[in-house]
């Protein structure tokens, strides 16, 4: 396997007994930055203890920076884990934590010390650093969570629902820092539910649902897997009746309605299952009947749309 | 080496809060109040020869150190070395580290023969002292060598069932300790020759102060081996080292996630 590779599933099926962890998963990630979205349950925490050599694929293998993962020591010095449960030792301080697990990573404690006081600058954790991780706050936790991920300089970045419980500015920091580790050419694999989050920091990402990957690439490229089927559209253009009725004739809509928009502007709203012959008809419409287009667009162009959309499909709805 | 320093320390530490230490400290009290007890009650009417005196103490000191005193303090600290981590959630952290697991039980292995030997060597100090029999640097020695062993032995044992049963670690490490070590170890037969129990008790015999026309008693005969103490150190240590790699083994062939059903 090419060394851009940084995780591979070939036919990766997990059981936990009868239930359904992940199903025949199936995918190449060369190196860069991903968002993992599902909602829970999904089987995101599955795929990522899977990622780290937690679990054991019931079928298919799994190879990460061309590895296998499970109790793979060479592997587990190039990779970072950001769980996304707490479980750090409360009692003792989030320097002491990332020390520890420094050391554990092999440093020795003088060097370990160095690298964790670096790094809990990185994350702004230099004020609470010294106190019991039991007296921190959901954000220092998270904080302290990423600290001991990248500490060690990891070269694969796993991290589930990094931003879960930041405020405003913490997310804001933390988004930043993420970043800038996007921007060094390391690689990351970001487990999340709330899209924006994802949004933020990359536009490459896997949507998952019922242990299932849905749909993977680019934001543009599962738009191009939507096309065809149902969205609504709005329209706005010069003669809002007419191109209605243009798209009912062509039997290109299911229903046409004019809205007016909270901008007082009206629209024509189409729900179509065709939207690409719509586009591919406008220049001629625009030609034949001097129609004026000045904006086409989804009901709702983020990351959520296409999430639903693909939701309704894979639950048959669709 | 700087992971395994790095867990020794740091359940040390663990070990250094009150509470902790509390215990450390009835595991140490334990048979010196017992020996109190029985000099304190013991009838001193009914007058037994020395060797037979000897012999009552040094059994009586044996089960109450390196059996009760040090098998109950490994049990509290080896027992739960998986579980603990499992249920704090900490076990993804430390299972995505080079070799975490290994360092992990082996770090907490190391902790667990210390702090039961230390508690042991502290009691052995007193009881020794206090129950007034001569020959007391023997006794002190013996006793010391017999807690270190059985500190080791256990501790291995222990975490070995921990790690097959993290959910009941203590239940199954207690259950293990009555039905195999104290019943088939008191069985006269071959199979007693696979317990902790038996080597240790033969090292007793061959240590301690021990009336020589007792171990002619047939009951001894089959409770324990007349063999060198070379070979009782060799097949405990023998047996420790299988126990701890086969825990070590089962940590690492076992899929703990601290992810919960939700977490799918």
């Amino acid at each position: 396997m090419s060394s851009d590779i940084a995780i591979q599933f070939q036919s990766v099926t997990k059981l936990y007994g009868k239930v359904l962890g992940v199903n025949d998963i199936t995918l190449e990630l060369p190196r860069g930055a991903y968002g993992l979205l599902g909602p829970n349950g999904a089987g995101k925490s599955t795929l990522l203890n899977l990622l780290t050599g937690q679990l054991l694929p019931t079928r298919g293998t799994v190879r990460v920076l061309g590895l296998n993962p499970r109790n793979n020591p060479d592997l587990m010095r190039r990779i970072g884990f950001c769980p996304g449960f707490e479980g750090m030792y409360a009692s003792i301080s989030g320097l002491e934590w990332v020390i520890y697990l420094l050391e554990l990573q092999g440093y020795a404690h003088r060097a370990a010390r160095k690298l964790a006081l670096d790094c809990m600058e990185l994350v702004g954790m230099v004020e609470g650093m010294y106190r019991p991780i039991s007296s921190y706050s959901r954000g220092m936790r998270q904080r302290t969570k990423l600290a001991q991920a990248i500490s060690h300089e990891p070269e694969l970045l796993i991290l589930d629902e990094p931003l879960s419980g930041l405020d405003p500015i913490g997310r804001a920091q933390m988004t930043d820092l993420l970043r800038n580790w996007i921007a060094m050419g390391r690689s990351i694999i970001i487990a999340s539910h709330v899209l924006h989050e994802i949004e933020a920091l990359t536009q490459s990402f896997l949507l998952i649902s019922g242990g299932r990957v849905l749909a993977s690439g680019t934001a543009e490229e599962v738009h191009e897997l939507l096309f065809d089927v149902p969205l609504e559209i709005y329209v706005k253009c010069n003669d809002l009746r007419r191109f209605a009725a243009k798209t009912l004739e062509a039997n290109l809509a299911d229903s046409a309605k004019i809205r007016r928009t909270n901008f007082g502007d009206e629209v024509v709203v189409l729900s179509t299952r065709h939207a690409s012959r719509i586009s591919s008809m406008i220049p001629e419409w625009m030609k034949d009947d001097g129609l004026e287009i000045y904006e086409i667009r989804t009901a709702d162009d983020s990351l959520q749309s296409l999430f639903n959309s693909l939701m309704k499909i894979h639950r048959g709805e669709l | 080496m700087n992971a395994l320093r790095a867990v020794f320390i740091y359940e040390w530490k663990r070990s250094l809060t009150l509470g902790r230490m509390g215990l450390w400290l009835a595991m140490a009290a334990f048979p010196v109040m017992i020996t109190i007890l029985i000099r304190t009650l013991g009838d001193s009417e009914n007058q037994i020869d020395i060797a037979t005196q000897k012999s009552t103490w040094s059994m009586t000191l044996y089960a109450l150190i390196p059996g009760v005193c040090v098998a109950l303090s490994v049990l509290l600290t080896a027992a739960p070395a998986v579980a603990s981590e499992l249920e704090q959630r900490s076990w993804a952290y430390l299972a995505t580290r080079p070799n975490g697991i290994f360092w992990l039980l082996l770090g907490k292995f190391l902790v667990s023969v210390t702090w039961g030997t230390t508690a042991a060597w502290l009691g052995t100090a007193f009881s020794v002292a206090l129950c007034g029999m001569d020959e007391q640097l023997r006794m002190l020695l013996s006793l010391s060598a017999l807690s270190l062993l059985s500190a080791i032995a256990y501790s291995a044992l222990y975490m070995l069932v921990g790690a097959i049963f993290p959910k009941r670690a203590m239940v199954f490490c207690m259950m293990y300790t009555v039905i195999v070590e104290l019943v088939f170890g008191s069985i006269p037969a071959v199979i007693n020759r696979m317990t902790v129990q038996f080597r240790l008790r033969t090292l007793f015999v061959n240590w301690m102060p021990f009336d020589e026309r007792m171990k002619d008693e047939s009951v001894f005969q089959y409770v324990m081996i007349d063999g060198s103490s070379f070979m009782q150190c060799f097949w405990l240590i023998t047996l420790s080292i299988l126990f701890l790699v086969a825990a070590i083994v089962v940590a690492h062939r076992k899929e703990f996630t601290s992810a919960t059903e939700g977490d799918i």
